[in-house]
């Protein structure tokens, strides 16, 4: 299968006086897997319309491979998606429901079958060419949707939030099989979601979106490790953030007392530490920075522990791994040491 | 072509017949008759300039004879023939709602069919079947005169009498449905909360069972009271010339006598009773977010 | 609890009762037509003498072809129109929808004399301006479809409703263009509610007297309008009695078919009725 990517550029839409899009670029990858990360009205799905031609942007361009498809209808883009509901075709049963984009395209009968027998296969549907869409569980109607979908071989397959409908095992166990499926057929695949651990675990890239722009666009680690603002910082996963009140070299005065960076040079307005970098034990590590803190709450979370911690009037977060047999973990109301390595503590743009 | 005007397009094509139909052929003749009801009216019973009020005038019950209450009894009639029929039609029908609510699932659409089906004949038919049992001679006018109600050899049928017993027989399907569609949903757990509360089997459904059965009710009562209100066949096969109903008023004057002005000032009192009664019952059923009357 | 049984027990009977005053008089027509004795109170034998006596006047069968011609000309042409309202509502709901929405339900809520007379006294108007139409089938056909369309058109836009919003944008997501999507999406989707829509149109045509009898012509006296002139000339008559039960027998065989065909999809007792 031909790889191809996609381009967008300066893309902008307003419903009535909103704007849902503020002029958003993108450049995919051929064969990426992409996602578009946000909450619920930030313009992801209104992009992810766009671009499969549902929706026509008020401004901008968007290329599919080396053609211009800005103007062009839904049904003659090479983009097939795979929506939220999964809108299967009530009055058709699975075969066909798989088969109408081949009709469409009038592909004829012979070969139309193979392709939606091999598909169905491919899936794991098989036996259940003969039903109803009514019939169907969530998680066979999601494969049915996505069979439907790649049968035809797009350029690039659109995902709504495909996951979203399912409950939390069946989700798991279904964002492996969609990572799978895509590095076998090497299309390239958008996904929209909220999800901020369906988007890390399964995109190659992800652009975090809000209020209509992309705020940055990364590699999951790169996203997670060095985030550029607070608001991604905080879409993915806790953090703590700590206001810069002067800056000194690489030696930087916070609320919480007084921190040492890795780097010198341009300090942004403010600081980020991961709960899961603070290190609470009693001796002080060396080039480590140190806090005293006193624990407010502790939660146990199975395979971790979250700490509510008071550093100097302010409050911040640690997760400590639960080692099991290991040392004792401090207590609600203990004196603790609370530790960070200059290189976890992450300089944000402001916001 | 642009996306807008593909939109308008689609939109004409879509809406254009439909929307171009009923005004031509609905809007427009009510319109028409906005305008006959203050015409003059022709002494060869056709409507002429200038407009005046006078239909109005001749609607209210003064003529050049003088003041007679006719046309004001007529729509009083109807109004009352109306109520009549919108309270004996809630009566009956909610037992029936209940029993079909509460007979198994598996017997419910069969017992519907049973309330529908009689529907389903024409309306002039089932007039016509009251005229069969109402008439002089038969069991029930027989058992009226026995009891003393009738005059010797006289029938029930015509009569206001059989006029209502017609409307509710019309009408009684159209209260039974929707009234059937608000027990089938009621939540039992208040009534047996109310049973709880009050001994009394009459409490326990006005406190328990009715404030939840009152958006079918409201449905039922539009349903109900604005085709009688308006009704034309019922009590004109078995009403007789002392239960002329509005409808047949308005017919009447357009037929043997014309004077359509005069028609057409009924008609628009008609309407307007329509309306304020629809106006009404709406805003009480969207006060009570009533799901059935909002269908309306 | 003695007492709550006990009004369970007269509201049980209210009930039976009323159900009996429902099927009582459809059932003394039809007994009453096979009475030999002319004008009878009590039932005294058995004749098919008024069937074939209407039978050989005639006028009825001929009342009936041109109730179905009615019906089934109007009923066409009142589903195309009022199922493409219906989507067109479905499709482009915005501010003028409120507008959109009296036009379907003023037609459901105007009495049928008003309905009636005032397209009579339009006709009328129209007739001497440009000599079109003359009463008859054509001006009751009109009428006829001006009341089919808001109902098949609630019918449809019932249907739509309950379609998944994201069909039609899958439909064209899968390369079908707005004129494949008719045949390929659109007709198969929403045939259940067309023939619904169809069967309620012809019905309600059938049913109809008031507005037809407004809107008719020398020429065109279907079958409710012929009921309605025997009715009218000769009072209660065994062969108006035989009529009137020929028309409950038909409702009563559609009724008894259309039980039969649900039984056999047992179970979907009520998905793709009205």
């Amino acid at each position: 299968m031909q790889r191809v990517g996609l381009e967008i550029v300066g893309i902008t839409k307003s419903y009535g006086d909103q704007p849902a899009l503020r002029g958003v670029d993108l450049d995919v990858q051929a064969g990426e897997f992409f996602t578009l990360l946000g909450p619920s009205g930030c313009g992801k799905t209104t992009l992810l319309r766009i671009v499969a031609g549902l929706e026509q942007p008020d401004s901008g361009h968007i290329n599919i491979g080396d053609r211009e498809v800005t103007h062009e209808p839904a049904h003659t883009r090479r983009v097939n998606t795979v929506f939220q509901s999964y809108a299967l075709f009530p009055h058709l049963n699975v075969a066909d429901n798989v088969g109408f984009g081949l009709r469409m395209l009038r592909v004829n009968k012979a070969e139309r079958q193979r392709r939606v027998a091999e598909m169905l296969e491919f899936m794991h549907i098989a036996a259940l060419a003969e039903r109803r869409a009514e019939q169907l569980s969530g998680g066979q109607q999601q494969r049915v949707a996505l069979a439907r979908a790649l049968v035809n071989e797009p350029d690039i397959l659109l995902l709504d939030e495909p996951l979203s409908a399912l409950d939390a095992k069946l989700r798991g166990d279904l964002q492996l099989e969609l990572k799978r499926t895509q590095r076998r057929l090497g299309t390239t695949f958008i996904l929209v979601t909220h999800d901020q651990h369906e988007a890390l675990t399964l995109s190659d890239r992800i652009a975090v979106m809000h209020e209509g722009r992309v705020e940055q666009i990364g590699a999951p680690a790169e996203l997670y490790e060095t985030p550029r603002t607070p608001y991604v910082a905080d879409f993915l996963g806790l953090s703590n953030c700590l206001k810069v009140l002067s800056a000194d070299g690489r030696k930087v005065e916070t609320p919480v007392g007084s921190l040492l960076l890795t780097s010198e040079g341009a300090v942004g307005a403010q600081l980020m530490i991961r709960p899961e970098r603070l290190k609470l034990e009693p001796e002080p590590r060396p080039e480590y920075n140190h806090f005293d803190a006193t624990v407010r709450e502790r939660i146990y979370l199975g395979s971790s522990i979250r700490y509510t911690l008071d550093i100097a009037g302010q409050s911040m977060s640690a997760i400590v791994a639960h080692e099991g047999h290991g040392r004792p973990l401090p207590e609600e109301g203990e004196r603790v040491l609370a530790q960070v390595h200059p290189s976890d503590v992450v300089q944000l743009a402001a916001e | 072509m642009n996306p807008l005007a593909r939109k308008t397009a689609g939109l004409a094509a879509s809406i254009g017949p439909g929307v171009t139909w009923i005004t031509l052929f609905l809007f427009l003749p009510g319109l028409l008759m906005g305008v006959l009801a203050f015409m003059s009216n022709s002494p060869y019973g056709q409507p002429t300039l200038p407009f005046t009020t006078a239909a109005f005038s001749q609607v209210a019950g003064y003529s050049f004879l003088g003041w007679s209450p006719g046309n004001i009894e007529v729509i009083g009639r109807s109004l009352l023939q109306a109520l009549y029929a919108t309270f004996a039609t809630i009566a009956l029908a909610y037992p029936l709602a209940f029993l079909i609510a509460r007979a198994p699932e598996r017997r419910r659409a069969g017992l519907l069919m049973l309330v529908i089906i009689p529907s389903w004949t024409n309306q002039v038919v089932r007039a016509y079947a009251w005229m069969q049992i109402l008439a002089p001679g038969t069991p029930l006018s027989h058992l009226a005169v026995t009891l003393g109600l009738l005059p010797q050899h006289m029938g029930l049928y015509p009569s206001s009498f059989a006029v209502s017993m017609g409307l509710i027989y019309n009408y009684l399907p159209y209260m039974v449905l929707p009234l059937y569609a608000s027990v089938e949903k009621l939540d039992w757990r208040l009534v047996d909360a109310a049973r709880d509360l009050y001994a009394n089997g009459w409490r326990v459904f006005w406190h328990g069972v009715f404030p939840q059965t009152v958006p079918g009710l409201l449905a039922g009562i539009i349903l109900v009271a604005i085709p009688s209100f308006g009704a034309y066949i019922v009590p004109k096969l078995l009403g007789g010339d002392r239960s002329v109903m509005l409808g047949n008023l308005i017919a009447q004057q357009f037929s043997s006598m014309p004077n359509w002005p005069f028609s057409a000032a009924l008609t628009l009192v008609m309407l307007l009773f329509t309306f304020l009664g629809l106006i009404l019952f709406r805003r009480m059923a969207r006060r009570l977010n009533a799901g059935e009357a909002n269908l309306l | 609890m003695k007492r709550t049984s006990l009004v369970i027990r007269i509201s049980q009977s209210v009930a039976i009762a009323t159900l009996a005053f429902l099927w009582l008089p459809l059932f003394v027509v039809v007994a009453f037509s096979f009475e030999p004795e002319a004008a009878a109170v009590h039932l005294t034998g058995f004749t098919f003498a008024w069937y074939e006596r209407v039978w050989e006047q005639g006028g009825m069968l001929h009342a009936l072809y041109l109730s179905v011609e009615l019906g089934l000309g109007s009923a066409i042409l009142g589903t195309v129109i009022g199922a493409l309202l219906a989507v067109g509502l479905h499709r482009y709901r915005g501010r003028g929808f409120a507008v959109l929405a009296l036009i379907v339900y003023l037609p459901i809520v105007m009495p049928d004399v008003i309905y009636g007379i005032s397209q009579m006294v339009f006709f009328n108007y129209l007739h001497q301006l440009i000599g079109w139409p003359r009463a008859g089938l054509v001006t009751m056909g009109i009428a006829h479809v001006s009341f089919q369309i808001p109902y098949v058109a609630l019918v449809v836009y019932a249907r739509l409703v309950g379609l998944d919003r994201n069909l039609v944008h899958a439909a064209a997501d899968l390369y079908a263009s707005p004129w494949k999507s008719v045949y390929a999406f659109w007709l198969p989707v929403l045939k259940p509610a067309l023939i619904a829509g169809f069967l309620l149109a012809f019905t309600l045509s059938l049913d109809d007297f008031v507005i037809s009898f407004f809107t008719s012509g020398p020429g065109s006296v279907t079958l409710p309008i012929y009921i309605w002139g025997t009715i009218a000339r000769h009072g209660v008559t065994p062969e108006t009695n035989a009529i009137a039960s020929l028309m409950i027998g038909a409702v009563l065989l559609v009724a008894l078919g259309q039980t039969f065909i649900r039984a056999r999809r047992n179970g979907h007792l009520l998905t793709d009725t009205a």
